[in-house]
């Protein structure tokens, strides 16, 4: 007679020791991101303020957000404003940098230093000092200006200067971080194939558009997604800077919720704002990630 | 042997300790003992501020046996700040309002009734002056004491004026000259395109983005922007285009007027005239030229009215120690405690302000004119509170969008009354 077994199976137990190793990661992961994204969709479908309980209005706020909110539109318009016009500019420079500093040459460590240090410092206090320098009066820009006889802008009040002179500043401060994706991967790439490429004729730009880019597409690919991402994200200039203005011309997503919950206390129509944005984000990644095989060389 | 000495000697310490412990609170009996209790008090300020308090209650936590914490935070995070913390069950018991966020706490029923303090002789209720703390009378019950009451001074640089042979804003407000077609004509002979010099700015250089101190330069020219309970918005008729205009053509056509966000200061001398509050004029003590400051002018018929900010003391009903709440509020606005904060926050007591001692204490400028022109005959001829709604934060965020309209110059006057119009109703309906 066969002895029926008790306990639990092989791989019963390994399944068991696998669940229990990510445990940690995945309870913080349900409690801090899944939770609070699916509490921000609740609470966009209710009239909650601080001052007073939630109550459920079902679609109402979105509703509003596309039909009966010009400042919504305006912030909308104003993302991807600074998107379009941040993206090809930092990938373009960064990508630039990186092939001037992947190679070891006296100095390089130096530059590269330089470049990276921006990064890492405070968005606030780097926004703080370029709000100085764009002043009026005695900005060091108008300072310079007036050194060849140009007369004084008023940059931080001026409808079609916000989104852009926004732009500047961010692209600044953050080229380190895309530069050091690209410079990483430029030294992965095998001096093999410049060296067979060379031997059969092929000149620096086709070497550069049919090594170098292809070799790098995935480094390209993940430094596309988190640079649209953060373009999607971007607050503290906005808010030190700017705060919005001129009227609306410098309203970005992440600053109208900041506006709509703490200034306006109205959580539950901040939260359809944020569930929007969380929307285009995700949107938007599923894009990236499904036309990526056709782009992204993967060489193994 | 010497471990046992040191023993010793910190065993007789202790002991000592306690024993000025024993007779300090034999001294006096606590006038009521709310045993041991913390009652958290919400300000904005600095830690000097906090400071400042904390001494002061000092002699309040003998007195009831507890525990007065003083939290301070950024005034520009007050409000948010405390609207959290009482929203999630972990509100202060006292906290500091001004009149643009009272209806906001007010409306929601967090603020609790003070009513032992109208009727508590030693207080003195009616000393408060009577329009001021009516405001916080509601249904019967009062609901905040308003401790501090600022109108708007207009600071002029003297020098400039003496320069240009022009009489100053003082001595023509004693000739019974100073009104704001004066106030504009001055400003156009101080204007000095060469020197960057600009006579006049209609709004704080602090924060520009205030439209709110502009309505003194509104209704003095005759308009109106709200409505007396600020339900509906007036500004888009004839007197309130005419208004715009005026203050569009000072900015774009006369020039003579600083276009905000141009970020000219008091301080650089190339400013003459702006509206601010009376203690900026702590940031001017060492300037190099004379200034003073003195109330907004007259409209052309002589009629005075100046805006004013309250700053006001609530109790939370949310708090577990409602009744120990009112006496720290009865303690820290009380005659004795007003008289000690004088020299900071200007008395709404009538008789702290009127009181030579309150009137004469600067030493420095403003002079002691300004005072008594800005706290006495301000008072006398009429003053109105800011305006202010349940939802004043998206009323004020929606003026401040449609006036950068006017500042970058992008919309003619017409145009924005009849934005404000639009918008104000919507937000106020």
């Amino acid at each position: 007679m066969e002895r029926k077994r008790r306990g639990l199976t092989l791989k019963q137990r390994t399944n068991l020791t696998g669940y229990a190793m990510i445990s940690p990661m995945a309870i913080g992961y349900i409690l801090f991101m899944i939770t609070p994204v699916v509490v921000m969709i609740y609470l966009s479908m209710t009239s909650y303020t601080l001052l007073k309980p939630p109550k459920f209005i079902g679609l109402d706020n979105y509703v509003k957000l596309f039909t009966n909110d010009p400042t919504f539109l305006d912030t909308a318009w104003n993302t991807v404003y600074f998107t379009l016009l941040f993206v090809p500019l930092n990938m373009l420079i960064c990508l630039g940098l990186a092939l001037l500093m992947y190679k070891n040459f006296k100095g390089v460590g130096f530059f590269r230093t330089i470049l990276f240090t921006p990064y890492v410092t405070s968005m606030v206090a780097w926004a703080i000092v370029w709000k100085y320098l764009f002043q009026t009066d005695n900005g060091l820009i108008n300072v310079v200006m007036g050194w060849f006889g140009l007369d004084p802008v008023n940059w931080l009040y001026n409808e079609k200067a916000a989104i852009p002179i926004s732009v500047v500043v961010t692209l600044l401060k953050g080229l380190g971080m895309n530069t050091v994706i690209f410079i990483s991967a430029l030294m992965d790439v095998p001096q093999i194939y410049y060296e067979a490429a060379s031997l059969d004729g092929a000149g620096s730009w086709s070497r550069f558009k049919n090594i170098t880019l292809p070799m790098i597409s995935q480094s390209i690919f993940l430094a596309l997604i988190l640079t649209i991402i953060g373009c999607f994200k971007v607050f503290a200039q906005i808010y030190v800077m700017s705060k919005g203005g001129p009227a609306t011309s410098s309203y970005v997503f992440v600053y109208y919720i900041y506006v709509t919950a703490f200034r306006y206390f109205k959580f539950g129509y901040a939260s359809a704002i944020s569930t929007v944005l969380f929307l285009i984000i995700l949107v938007l990644t599923a894009i990236q990630w499904a036309v990526r095989k056709k782009w992204v060389f993967y060489e193994t | 042997m010497k471990k046992l000495i040191s023993l010793l000697l910190i065993l007789m310490m202790a002991l000592s300790l306690c024993s000025f412990g024993t007779i300090a609170s034999a001294e006096g009996a606590p006038a009521k003992d709310y045993g041991g209790a913390t009652i958290r008090v919400s300000m904005w300020g600095d830690n000097t501020r906090k400071d400042l308090f904390e001494g002061l209650f000092e002699a309040f936590e003998k007195e009831y046996n507890c525990n007065v914490e003083v939290e301070v935070y950024a005034a520009s995070e007050y409000a948010t700040k405390v609207l959290t913390e009482t929203a999630g069950g972990n509100g202060p018991d006292v906290v500091w309002l001004t009149e643009r966020y009272y209806p906001m706490f007010a409306d929601a029923g967090f603020l609790a009734d003070m009513n032992a303090l109208m009727t508590d002789e030693e207080y003195k209720f009616d000393d408060y002056s009577v329009s001021l703390a009516n405001n916080y009378i509601k249904d019967g019950n009062l609901t905040a004491i308003p401790f501090t009451a600022n109108p708007i001074a207009l600071f002029y640089n003297a020098t400039l004026f003496k320069n240009a042979g022009l009489e100053t804003p003082l001595e023509l407000y004693k000739k019974g000259e100073w009104t704001v077609s004066k106030m504009i004509e001055c400003a156009s002979a101080l204007t000095d395109k060469a020197t960057g010099t600009y006579g006049l700015s209609l709004v704080q250089t602090v924060d520009p983005t205030n439209w709110p101190t502009l309505l003194n330069f509104i209704w003095a020219e005759g308009a109106e922007m709200f409505n007396d309970d600020t339900t509906k918005c007036l500004i888009n008729d004839e007197a309130g285009i005419a208004a715009l205009q005026k203050y569009y053509d000072l900015m774009f056509t006369d020039k003579t007027c600083v276009v905000p966000g141009e970020m000219i200061s008091f301080e650089s001398g190339q400013l003459a005239m702006y509206p601010g509050n009376f203690s900026e004029g702590a940031n001017y003590q060492n300037v190099d030229f004379e200034w003073d400051c003195i109330t907004v002018p007259a409209n052309d018929a002589g009629e005075l009215t100046n805006i004013v900010g309250v700053a006001l003391y609530g109790v939370l009903n949310t708090s577990k120690n409602t009744e120990a709440a009112v006496d720290v509020v009865k303690y820290i606005t009380g005659e004795k405690m007003q008289q000690e904060l004088s020299g900071i926050f200007v008395p709404t007591r009538e008789s702290l302000k009127n009181s030579d001692e309150f009137l004469n204490k600067t030493e420095k400028m403003p002079t002691p004119d300004a005072r008594k022109i800005l706290y006495l005959d301000v008072f006398a001829a009429n003053t109105r509170v800011y305006p202010a709604t349940t939802n004043w934060n998206e009323v004020n965020e929606a003026g401040k969008q449609i006036f950068d309209k006017l500042y970058t110059g992008n919309a003619a006057p017409a145009d924005i009354a009849a934005e404000f119009e639009s918008t104000f109703n919507a937000l106020l309906g």
